[in-house]
């Protein structure tokens, strides 16, 4: 403070109450990109899209890659439909809904989400960033409201917009229109279907944010809720000899068994009942606990 | 802008934090003083509209009555007094974030926060992230975010904690000069008393969620007498009563006298005693309590160092 005061009033026109969390909730989405780290974790996320996206291309011809026995056992696969490449079937709405839903899209779904959704409301918290937020012109629902569209961003680029990428590029590399003729409406529903679980996803992981006491804390409660109902309720299959018991106790399943039904595509013996109840479940149980811990805090802070 | 508080009492669970608050925090720089969990923070979370009272009302003096807190919001610069910064965040991110979600343009929020940062002695650190700056640096930022969107009034809690002395009186002197000159009303939250004595032109004195003390910082430290330090030639045993006439009088010895006069009381009225008494003023001095004064009277009900009544417990001339 060694300059001369020169502080001027200003005249602005103010942007209304209900745009404003969008420039939080940007910040929110590039946050991870102002590290090195953050942007490893993302480039890491990206591996399965880009070993699909080889795949495509050596399936199209465009890439001579890798021996010529696998290259010509790819390339048939489509023709037939049958075989173990089967799932490599650009024809298939499962080879672009798998780069989400496959259980290796869930290390790197889970690795994204714990460190960008579930520290995101906690890490405020350690900070004391919640009191500089809430004394502006934003209510603490635009708060959430804005986290949550940030984390669903960065989410969303990984389960929704690497499908839609994988698609356009098979659509592209294509010999002609038919692909996109039989497959926009089926890849459609699936991206939408893929959404709205991410959504519901991202949002359980905003509030468990919420209700944690420290940022560290939410990625570990976060951590075992995705890892650990997903092992319990593979366990809990095994041992019953009930394969629907997994969509109604393992977060992961159940929003993978929620986007095969709403985009019709073959799955094993799931209960869409469960699933949903499981979803629907965690998100009332995660709000009410956000809410709690938000009371507690205006009262003592 | 003014700001008036009403019969407001805040409550969390059985714990009453304030109970039936009137005051009124007029344009200028106003001291809120009291020790903790007087309830000085529960009065600015109130009047920010974080903390809902359980009875009375506040109001702005520009503002509707039933404005919304957001929108009240709007209008208010807010310092807290805990440490608190966005994660992640340079100082220039900060700023500028704060006054984008103060409603302002994000081209007018960048060009600002540049503005403010300077203002508070802000240059390139203010690239730098905020987790890695010192107290004090911290101190400028939460300054700067309470201004970037140019609030009619400021809330600042706690301005001075971390701050060197150089960075403390550079404090002071930008909080002076954004009430005096620049017009803004600002509520100065402190424990410390010289604080609010350097910036402030009144003060409200909490204890355990009511107003023990408020006024103008003259009219608090005059009382409800005025103390004068009095030289006369010679000091005779008439002098003294001459003047035990006028209010409470103390002789110190060698013609040096301790004198309370009401509030008001013409000075000429002393000088015309003395001379009728036979004997000259060679000095009068008058002397001021100070806010600690006033603050540990109206807190602990500890009497003033120099006040008449713990000079002479019989409260007459000596």
């Amino acid at each position: 403070m060694n300059q001369p005061l020169a502080y001027r009033a200003i005249e602005y026109q103010p942007v209304p109450a209900w745009r404003r969390w969008w420039p939080l909730a940007q910040r929110e989405a590039s946050a991870l990109f102002t590290n090195r780290w953050g942007i490893l974790l993302y480039v890491l996320c990206l591996i399965p899209l880009l070993v699909r996206s080889v795949i495509l291309m050596i399936i199209s011809g465009v890439l001579q890659f890798g021996p010529a026995a696998l290259r010509s056992r790819l390339a048939s696969a489509p023709a037939t439909g049958t075989g173990p490449a089967a799932s490599f079937d650009p024809r298939r709405i499962d080879f672009y809904a798998g780069l989400a839903l496959d259980p290796p899209a869930m290390v790197f779904v889970l690795l994204l989400s714990s460190m960008v959704v579930a520290r995101s409301i906690a890490r405020d918290r350690a900070t004391n960033a919640l009191e500089l937020y809430w004394t502006r012109g934003i209510s603490p629902a635009a708060y959430v409201l804005a986290k949550w569209v940030g984390g669903m961003l960065v989410v969303g680029s990984i389960t929704v917009l690497g499908p839609f990428v994988l698609w356009l590029q098979a659509i592209l590399l294509a010999e002609d229109w038919t692909l996109l003729s039989t497959t926009w409406q089926p890849v459609l529903v699936t991206l939408a279907a893929l959404l709205l679980v991410t959504a519901v996803w991202t949002a359980i992981g905003t509030f468990v944010s919420a209700a944690a006491a420290t940022a560290n804390g939410a990625t570990v409660l976060w951590t075992v809720l995705v890892i650990g109902s997903s092992a319990v309720g593979a366990l809990l299959a095994g041992v019953m000899r009930a394969e629907w018991l997994r969509s109604c106790v393992s977060v992961w399943d159940a929003g993978a068994t929620m986007v095969r039904t709403i985009a019709d595509l073959p799955q094993r013996n799931t209960s869409v009942l469960g699933a949903s109840l499981l979803l629907a479940g965690l998100l009332a149980w995660s709000w009410w606990r956000a809410r709690r811990r938000w009371r507690l805090e205006e009262a003592l802070g | 802008m003014t700001v008036a508080i009403d019969g407001v009492t805040i409550r969390y669970g059985s714990h009453v934090a304030v109970s039936d608050l009137s005051v009124a925090f007029e344009q200028g720089a106003v001291g809120l003083l009291g020790r903790n969990g007087a309830g000085k923070s529960s009065v600015l979370k109130a009047l920010l509209g974080l903390v809902r009272p359980s009875s009375g009302s506040m109001r702005f003096s520009d503002l509707p009555a039933d404005a919304s807190p957001a929108a009240i919001r709007a209008h208010v610069g807010y310092m807290p007094e805990r440490d608190a910064y966005l994660p992640q965040a340079t100082g220039f991110d900060m700023v500028a974030m704060l006054g984008m979600l103060s409603g302002m343009p994000r081209r007018d929020a960048w060009r600002r926060a540049h503005e403010v940062l300077y203002l508070v002695g802000l240059d390139e650190q203010r690239y730098r992230p905020v987790s890695g700056y010192s107290t004090g640096t911290r101190q400028k930022v939460k300054l700067a975010s309470a201004l970037v969107h140019d609030p009619r009034v400021l809330f600042l809690d706690e301005p001075t904690n971390g701050l060197d002395p150089a960075g403390r009186r550079d404090m002071l002197r930008l909080v002076r000069q954004l009430s005096r000159d620049l017009g803004k009303s600002v509520v100065f939250s402190t424990h410390i008393l010289q604080d609010v004595e350097a910036v402030c032109d009144a003060a409200v004195v909490l204890e355990k969620g009511r107003v023990v003390a408020q006024g103008s910082l003259r009219d608090l430290t005059a009382g409800g007498e005025r103390q004068h330090g009095l030289a006369v030639e010679p000091p005779t045993p008439a002098v003294q009563q001459a003047l035990a006439a006028l209010g409470r009088v103390r002789a110190e010895g060698r013609g040096q006298y301790s004198l309370w006069l009401p509030v008001g009381t013409d000075l000429a009225a002393v000088f015309a005693a003395v001379a009728a008494a036979g004997a000259v003023v060679r000095s009068l001095v008058p002397h001021r309590r100070s806010l600690e004064d006033v603050f540990l009277q109206a807190v602990v009900g500890q009497p003033p160092t120099a006040a008449p009544a713990a000079a002479n417990p019989a409260g007459g001339a000596s």
